[in-house]
């Protein structure tokens, strides 16, 4: 059945099992839900510019804040990282696809749909608005009765699904799937990091998976997890949540920081300096990760030996990641750089990165910590880390890369007004954010008094919002001009170092011609220069036949198990009679099973 | 076909670890049924422990072979198993 | 079920087949996922503020009865992979049914369990203990019923498929599934009755 599916058109797309094709839909996607996460910023920040504003109600600010934190961690960062993991995992480490090609296709379906069931709380006018953190027992049945908690409560826990069986497939491909030669040593940078964050979903997602069935069984059945009057603890949430939320945010990081490595060492034409101490600080980084969760409750009176010991695991596992700037800047020394466009915002990765690291390793001190909670000094902290770090370094990688996936240079005229415009207005609106916490704003409020003197930062936050907002804009403008009219890229448009180089842009179906075989780091880059340090042509792979290659067939069954899995999802949200649809859900995802395990792949 | 692995038990062998199996797990019951014992927990947890121990490691290693297997299947397994233990352990004691 | 030659179809590096590597990840990761829902059982069973407790209501009898009969089924597991890698299609079929029984009668246990327990007082929402209880041992249990439903699979498509089809690398993989069941049960045993009065 599945050989006889169309090869072009939209029936191809719903059916490719390509890892290409899905990691372009990723990013895609991850884009378009860029657009929500901003506009609610946008929003937010029009209510903060002055004190006592009415532009919007608390409720819904409640709303926006929640949705904004989510959107972009949840559906932005984690998804276009995916988009990364997917397109090129295969094409770094020289294999023709990846280890499960239909699982790869399940993930985009799951995490496509669980996106849209946590946006369908507009729809439904039911936002939620416990944060993106959802700490009982505010979200639970007593306090939040209607359904808009249950909306981020299925949403993440759908999007982490796919997550889930994303991260085993790329753990899989990449340590089985190398190409002759190519030792775990030999592997690039950002397959590193991208092995260890799928080490770190594969081991957090569990956790949080638990825990949101517990506060839908709250919400839902009448259990008592997270409520005191029937035993439970309202502290177990966060525990718990934070168990899975701070290798979280290295999940987060981690492909960001790849990808900076490898732009920084293309444009400086220099290897990455200190390759193998950036592997094992990153492997360093994924296992300290699982042992400081409670310094995100330093205020919740854990006591002093708790205190002291996630203080101590803080501070140490800064040591690693100070580790990789001073290897980032000495990659950067004594190079042949270009400022391309994805190299300046690999550059100010570091910057950006460094300031978020500095406010971080304060916090780690609990007394400091105690003022900072709950303040926009937090607030400061992680935009510097999560936004001029992550995100940064994730539009680099989209310039990066946009040639070799498109086989057309995005405009770099846009691309550097683009860039200036998100440093001016990134800065403008997070580094005053450091005042105000110190003087004393709560996060999550909706409106303040004009007299506490946040005035003045307040209104430059919410400019600096204004002048990133123009940046997307001309962002999404390049991004569409360059797909019909960018300058034509070959295949290695950027003297690159990595395998994917080696390929035309954009590459064929099936990957590699002829299976690469690797000798040494940066194999690509060193067989560019002959004995005596001359250029010599590139090794690029040849054309051939593209029907001798054998290639997975596509298939519609991980879009019904995916449909399955959203309609089960959706069972809470009619109460009693959701049952019913859960049950209906459970039989879609039986039959997607099925399907998919006696179609011949 | 077979499998990548250099050795197999034999299936004398996997009947010899279903006696023991079910040998420790009446021991288990026996020893949970006697009353004395019960107020013995300084020698009840540690034997439990060390019993469920073994029939983990015989389960693990010869039922889902890892004794034969490729090292790495054994270190993904353990190292998952050693963090789950070490996060809880901090969790359980956070929460005293 | 899925055609043997498509796992083998590429050369591994580490030699491991795709799926058994896999089956190992989601093992590990589910580690994770019992180690929580064990860890809450742990800090809770004892806080509940009504209903039954823990000592007045478990049942080791039934309940070494059943972690025998997941033992056994193990055992068949090991027995029904080696009767398929050695092209005996009577052995494979019959030790794969025996899987099934032992994990029906292992479900029928809890279903016993469950039923007893609610009517003695103790139901998912009548105190934190109950509901730690049933959401670990109800996790664990309808982690059988999917590999129930898995090895009846196998079962069926073998006599669909008639008597060459020796599927070894997937009975392997849902094998490790299996015994993956029977050792978080080896665990629960132990942790949630056996240390009942600890």
């Amino acid at each position: 059945m599945a050989k006889n599916l169309p090869q072009t058109g939209i029936i191809s797309w719903i059916t490719t099992v390509d890892h290409k094709r899905i990691g372009i839909m990723y990013a895609v996607t991850a884009l378009f839900f860029l657009l929500f996460g901003g506009i609610e910023a946008i929003l937010m920040r029009t209510q903060l510019m002055v004190p006592n504003n009415d532009f919007v109600t608390g409720s819904t600010f409640n709303g926006l804040v929640t949705l904004h934190g989510t959107t972009m961690i949840f559906l932005f960062v984690m998804p276009l990282s995916a988009a990364f993991f997917n397109y090129l995992t295969p094409l770094m480490i020289g294999a023709p696809d990846v280890a499960y090609p239909r699982m790869n296709a399940l993930s985009y379906w799951i995490f496509l749909f669980g996106g849209l069931l946590l946006n369908f709380s507009f729809v439904a006018g039911m936002l939620p608005d416990g944060g993106w953190f959802n700490y009982a027992n505010l979200s639970g049945p007593k306090y939040s009765p209607t359904h808009g908690i249950d909306f981020w409560v299925l949403g993440v826990q759908v999007v982490g699904l796919a997550s889930l069986i994303a991260a085993i497939n790329f753990f899989v491909t990449i340590l089985n799937m190398r190409c002759k030669g190519m030792t775990l040593l030999k592997m690039p940078i950002f397959i590193w990091t991208t092995l260890v964050t799928q080490v770190l979903l594969i081991l957090s997602l569990p956790v949080i998976t638990v825990a949101l069935v517990m506060m839908s069984f709250d919400r839902s059945f009448g259990t008592g997890f997270f409520d005191p009057e029937m035993g439970g603890q309202v502290i177990m949430w966060q525990h718990l949540f934070w168990i899975f939320g701070h290798p979280e945010v290295y999940i987060l990081i981690l492909p960001a920081m790849g990808i900076v490595s490898e732009i920084l060492a293309t444009f400086s034409r220099k290897p990455l300096f200190g390759y193998s101490v950036m592997v094992y600080s990153t492997c360093a980084i994924g296992f300290l990760g699982f042992a400081v969760w409670a310094h995100h409750m330093f205020t919740t009176g854990l006591g002093p030996w708790a205190q002291a010991l996630f203080s101590a695991g803080t501070m140490l596992i800064a040591v690693p990641t100070g580790v990789k700037i001073f290897n980032w800047i000495s990659t950067l020394w004594g190079g042949q750089i270009s400022f391309t466009t994805p190299m300046l915002f690999a550059v100010s990765f570091i910057a950006m990165f460094t300031m978020g690291g500095l406010s971080g390793v304060m916090h780690s001190s609990p007394p400091i910590d105690y003022q900072h909670q709950d303040s926009y000094f937090v607030v400061a902290h992680f935009h510097y880390v999560l936004y001029g770090g992550a995100v940064m370094a994730l539009f680099g990688g989209i310039f990066y890369w946009f040639p070799k996936v498109t086989g057309r240079f995005m405009d770099e005229t846009m691309g550097k007004i683009q860039f200036w415009l998100y440093m001016v207005g990134f800065n403008l609106t997070f580094f005053p954010m450091h005042f105000l916490g110190i003087q004393g704003m709560p996060r999550r409020i909706y409106t303040y008094a004009g007299d506490q003197g946040w005035n003045l930062w307040n209104l430059m936050a919410t400019m600096g919002a204004y002048i990133t907002a123009l940046g997307g804009v001309l962002f999404f403008v390049n991004l569409i001009y360059s797909c019909f009219n960018g300058k034509r890229a070959g295949a290695d448009c950027w003297d690159g170092r990595t395998l994917e180089w080696t390929l035309a842009s954009p590459p064929p179906e099936y990957n590699f011609a002829v299976d690469p075989e690797v000798t040494q780091l940066d194999d690509f880059w060193v067989r560019k220069f002959d004995a005596t340090g001359n250029r010599v042509e590139p090794a690029l792979q040849p054309e051939i036949d593209p029907a001798t290659k054998h290639l997975p067939n596509p298939s519609f069954w991980p879009l019904v198990l995916a449909f399955g899995i959203l309609l089960l999802a959706c069972g809470p949200f009619f109460d009693a009679k959701g049952i019913w649809l859960s049950v209906f859900g459970l039989g879609v995802m039986l039959l997607g099973t099925y399907g998919w395990s006696y179609e011949e792949a | 076909m077979v499998g990548q692995d250099s050795n197999h038990a034999s299936v004398r062998t996997y009947w010899n670890l279903a006696g023991i199996l079910c040998v420790i797990t009446f021991i288990e019951w026996v020893i949970f049924k006697i009353e004395d014992l019960r107020t013995w927990s300084a020698f009840m947890l540690p034997t439990l422990i060390a019993l469920s121990l073994a029939k983990l490691i015989m389960v693990c290693g010869w039922y889902m072979h890892l004794k034969y297997d490729h090292k790495l299947l054994t270190y993904v397994f353990g190292f998952s198993v050693f963090l789950t233990m070490m996060t809880f352990t901090i969790l359980m004691l956070a929460l005293r | 079920m899925v055609s043997d030659h498509e796992g083998a179809l590429h050369a591994t590096n580490t030699g491991i087949d795709n799926r058994k590597f896999g089956m190992w990840v989601l093992i590990a990761s589910e580690c994770f996922l019992f180690g929580t829902l064990i860890a809450n059982y742990l800090v809770n069973r004892a806080r509940g503020l009504s209903g039954p407790k823990a000592q007045e209501i478990y049942e080791i009898d039934i309940t070494t009865l059943s972690t025998f009969d997941l033992l056994m089924s193990s055992v068949a597991m090991v027995l029904a992979l080696h009767g398929c890698q050695n092209r005996d299609v009577g052995k494979f079929r019959f030790w794969t049914g025996i899987v099934v029984l032992g994990g029906v009668i292992f479900l029928g246990f809890q279903y016993y369990e469950f039923s007893h327990f609610v009517h003695n007082g103790l139901g998912l929402t009548t105190s934190i203990f109950g509901s730690s209880f049933y959401l670990l041992t109800g996790c664990h249990g309808l982690h059988v019923l999917a590999g129930v439903l898995w090895m009846s699979t196998i079962l069926a498509t073998s006599f669909v498929r008639g008597d060459k089809w020796f599927p070894d690398v997937p009975l392997e993989v849902a094998g490790l599934y299996w015994h993956f069941v029977d050792v978080v049960w080896i665990v629960i045993f132990t942790v949630v009755y056996l240390f009942v009065y600890i």
